[in-house]
C-alpha cells in the first residue's frame, strides 16, 4: 500500500523533474566544457586556467563586486523597510487588506512601462534635480556616476517592497494576540516584545523572504537594461551585462566559467539558508 | 484614536502614494497631444536650469494615442501579441506541471526528497544569464533556437511554480489525506478531491506571477530573439522612449491593461498564497 502509493507520487514529480533534468541540470552540467577550453574554434583543454584568468579580468571584478553590492544593500534595506510597513499596515484602524493590497501593485507593472517616468525623475532636467536645483544643489544625471546604483535600489525597493509587506503582513498575523497579552501583563516594553515574540515568530517568513529579495535582486537588470541597454555606466555595470555581452562575444568560457563562480556562491548561500531555515523550526516547533 | 495608529496611516498614505504615481503618471500623460508633450518633455540638455514640466493632467485631452495605436501602428498590436503567444503556453504548462509536483514532494516519504526540492530552489534563484549556455545548448538539441519555444519550455519547467505551491501545502493537514485513504482514497483521487481544491488561492497566485514575470520578459528577449519584430513588447517599451517618445504612454498603458486586469481579479488569493500557511505548527 504504502510502496504503491509512494510510486504514484513519483509518477506525479515525474514531469517537473524530468523537465528541471532536461532543461536546466543536465545543460548546465554539460556548459563546465565551455569552462574548461582555451576558445570557441580551438577547443583545446586548458584545465582550471579560465578561471584563474576570469578571477583577475577587471570587467569581471567590477561586474561581481557591483552585483553583490546590490545585493548586500537590497536585501537587508528591503527587509527592514518591509517589516516596518507591515508593522504600520498592522497598526491601522481600518482598511488593512486594501492598503497592503496597494501596495502589492507595483510588482504586476512591466518595467518598461514605466522606464520613461525613471527617465523624467532621475535624468539631468527631471524632477529630483528640480528640486535639488531649487535648494541650490549642484545637479546631475542621477542614473550615472556614484547615485547611480542608489537609484536602482530605489526603483528596486519600489518595485519589490509590497510583495515582502504581504509576507511579513501575513506572518504578523499568525502570532497569536493571547502572546501579547501574556507579554503585557508582565509588563514587556515593546521592544521586548518586538524581540521575543515577533522576531522569533517571524522568523521562518524571513526566510521567503530573503530568498526572494536576492531573486529579486537579480532581476533589477531589467530595469537597467530597459534604462541604459548593455552598456550602463561602470556603477551599474552587473554579472548579467559581463554574461550577455560575452555571450554576443561568443566568449563561452569567460561565461561559463563567470557562471559556475555565481553558481557555487549561490548554491552555498541557500544551503547555509535551508540549514538554519531546519535548525528555527525545530526550535520553534 | 493611539498615537500609534495615526502614525502608521500617514505613513501607509504615503507608501500609498508613492507606489501609485509612476502608474498614474504614465497613464494620465497617455491623452497628451503631441504638441504639449513636445513641449513639456523635450529639453535641450545642454542648457543648465532646463527642466523637463511633468504633469498629471494634459492640457488638452485627447484620445489620437490610442487611435493611432490601434488603427495606424500595427507594429504595437503586433509585438504585443508577440507578448500574449510567449505568456499563454508557459501559463499553461506551469498550471499543468506544478501542483502535481508540489503535491509529490509535500506528501512523499523519500528520505533525500528535501536534497532534490533543494536543487530546485538553487535554479529558481539563479540569474537567467547563468542559463544562457545551458538553455542555448538545448535549444540546439531540439532545434528551436531563434523560436519562442526556446523561452517557453524553461519557462514552463521554471521551479518557481513549484515553490509557491508547496510553500502552501506545508500548513495542509496531513490528517485529511490520512483519513481520506482510510475511505480507499489513492492518491490521485487525494489529490484531485482533497488537496486540489484548497490549492485554489496558491494556484491563482502561481497564474499571477507566472503571468507577471514573462510579461515583464527582458533577460531572455533580448538574447533569444533575432528581430525587433520577433520582440515582446515588454522589451521594445524602452525602444519607443528613444523612435516614437510620443507615442510610449499610451503604448505602455495599454500594456498594462492585462496586468492590471489579472491583478484586480485575483489579488485576494495572491495575498493568500504567497503567504506561508503552515507557519502556525
Amino acid at each position: 500500500m504504502k510502496r504503491k502509493s509512494e510510486f504514484v507520487l513519483w509518477i506525479f514529480l515525474l514531469p517537473s523533474f524530468m523537465g528541471l533534468l532536461i532543461f536546466y541540470v543536465i545543460p548546465f552540467l554539460m556548459s563546465f566544457y565551455y569552462a574548461l577550453i582555451d576558445n570557441m574554434s580551438n577547443k583545446s583543454f586548458v584545465g582550471l586556467r579560465n578561471f584563474i584568468s576570469i578571477i583577475g579580468n577587471d570587467v569581471f571584478r567590477r561586474a561581481f563586486f557591483n552585483t553583490w553590492l546590490f545585493i548586500l544593500l537590497s536585501v537587508p534595506i528591503g527587509l527592514i523597510l518591509s517589516l516596518f510597513i507591515a508593522l504600520c499596515i498592522d497598526q491601522l484602524p481600518k482598511g488593512k487588506r486594501m492598503s497592503a493590497t496597494i501596495l502589492m501593485l507595483p510588482l504586476i507593472i512591466p518595467s518598461g512601462t514605466i522606464v520613461y517616468f525613471w527617465k523624467v525623475l532621475f535624468n539631468s532636467g527631471g524632477l529630483i534635480n528640480k528640486i535639488l536645483y531649487t535648494f541650490g544643489y549642484d545637479y546631475r544625471d542621477l542614473g550615472q556616476g556614484q547615485w547611480a546604483l542608489g537609484v536602482m535600489l530605489l526603483i528596486f525597493l519600489w518595485k519589490n517592497n509590497g510583495y515582502n509587506v504581504i509576507l511579513f503582513w501575513a506572518g504578523l498575523m499568525w502570532i497569536p494576540e493571547e502572546y501579547y497579552e501574556m507579554a503585557e501583563m508582565e509588563g514587556a516594553s515593546f521592544f521586548q516584545k518586538f524581540r521575543h515574540i515577533t522576531f522569533v515568530y517571524l522568523t521562518p517568513t524571513t526566510f521567503v523572504v530573503i530568498l526572494m529579495s536576492i531573486a529579486n535582486s537579480f532581476k533589477v537588470f531589467k530595469e537597467i537594461y530597459l534604462l541604459y541597454g548593455n552598456y550602463p555606466t561602470s556603477n551599474l555595470y552587473m554579472l548579467q551585462h559581463f554574461m550577455n555581452n560575452n555571450f554576443m562575444n561568443v566568449n563561452m568560457q569567460n561565461l561559463t566559467s563567470a557562471s559556475y563562480i555565481m553558481f557555487l556562491i549561490l548554491a552555498v548561500i541557500i544551503a547555509i539558508l535551508f540549514k538554519l531555515q531546519r535548525h528555527v523550526s525545530i526550535t520553534i516547533g | 484614536m493611539k498615537i500609534s495608529s495615526w502614525l502608521s496611516t500617514v505613513i501607509i498614505f504615503i507608501a500609498a502614494i508613492l507606489v501609485l504615481f509612476p502608474v498614474i503618471f504614465i497613464f494620465s500623460n497617455s491623452f497628451m497631444d503631441e504638441l504639449e508633450f513636445l513641449e513639456r518633455y523635450s529639453i535641450d540638455e545642454s542648457d543648465s536650469g532646463a527642466f523637463l514640466k511633468l504633469s498629471l493632467i494634459p492640457d488638452n485631452f485627447t484620445l489620437q494615442r490610442y487611435i493611432r495605436l490601434f488603427t495606424q501602428s500595427p507594429i504595437y498590436l503586433r509585438l504585443f501579441w508577440n507578448s500574449v503567444i510567449l505568456v499563454v503556453p508557459i501559463l499553461l504548462g506551469q498550471c499543468l506541471i506544478s501542483p502535481l509536483s508540489a503535491y509529490a514532494f509535500e506528501f512523499m516519504l523519500w528520505k533525500y526528497k528535501e536534497i532534490l526540492y533543494y536543487v530546485f530552489v538553487v535554479v529558481m534563484l539563479l540569474p537567467l544569464q547563468i542559463l544562457l549556455v545551458p538553455h542555448f545548448i538545448v535549444a540546439d538539441w531540439l532545434g528551436i533556437n531563434g523560436t519562442y519555444w526556446a523561452i517557453i519550455l524553461p519557462g514552463i519547467f521554471n521551479p518557481f511554480g513549484v515553490f509557491i505551491l508547496r510553500q502552501q501545502l506545508r500548513g495542509f493537514p496531513k490528517e485529511c489525506i490520512d483519513a481520506g485513504k482510510m475511505d480507499g482514497a489513492n492518491e490521485w483521487v487525494g489529490f484531485r478531491s482533497i488537496v486540489l481544491p484548497n490549492m485554489k488561492p496558491a494556484i491563482a497566485a502561481l497564474c499571477i506571477l507566472t503571468f507577471v514575470e514573462y510579461w515583464n520578459i527582458v533577460d531572455q528577449a533580448i538574447i533569444f530573439t533575432k528581430s525587433y519584430f520577433q520582440q515582446p513588447l515588454s522589451v521594445y517599451l524602452s525602444r519607443i522612449v528613444e523612435t516614437d517618445p510620443g507615442m510610449f504612454f499610451a503604448v505602455s498603458s495599454f500594456y498594462m491593461v492585462p496586468a492590471i486586469l489579472i491583478f484586480a481579479y485575483g489579488h485576494e488569493h495572491l495575498a493568500q498564497g504567497i503567504t506561508l500557511s503552515g507557519v502556525r505548527n
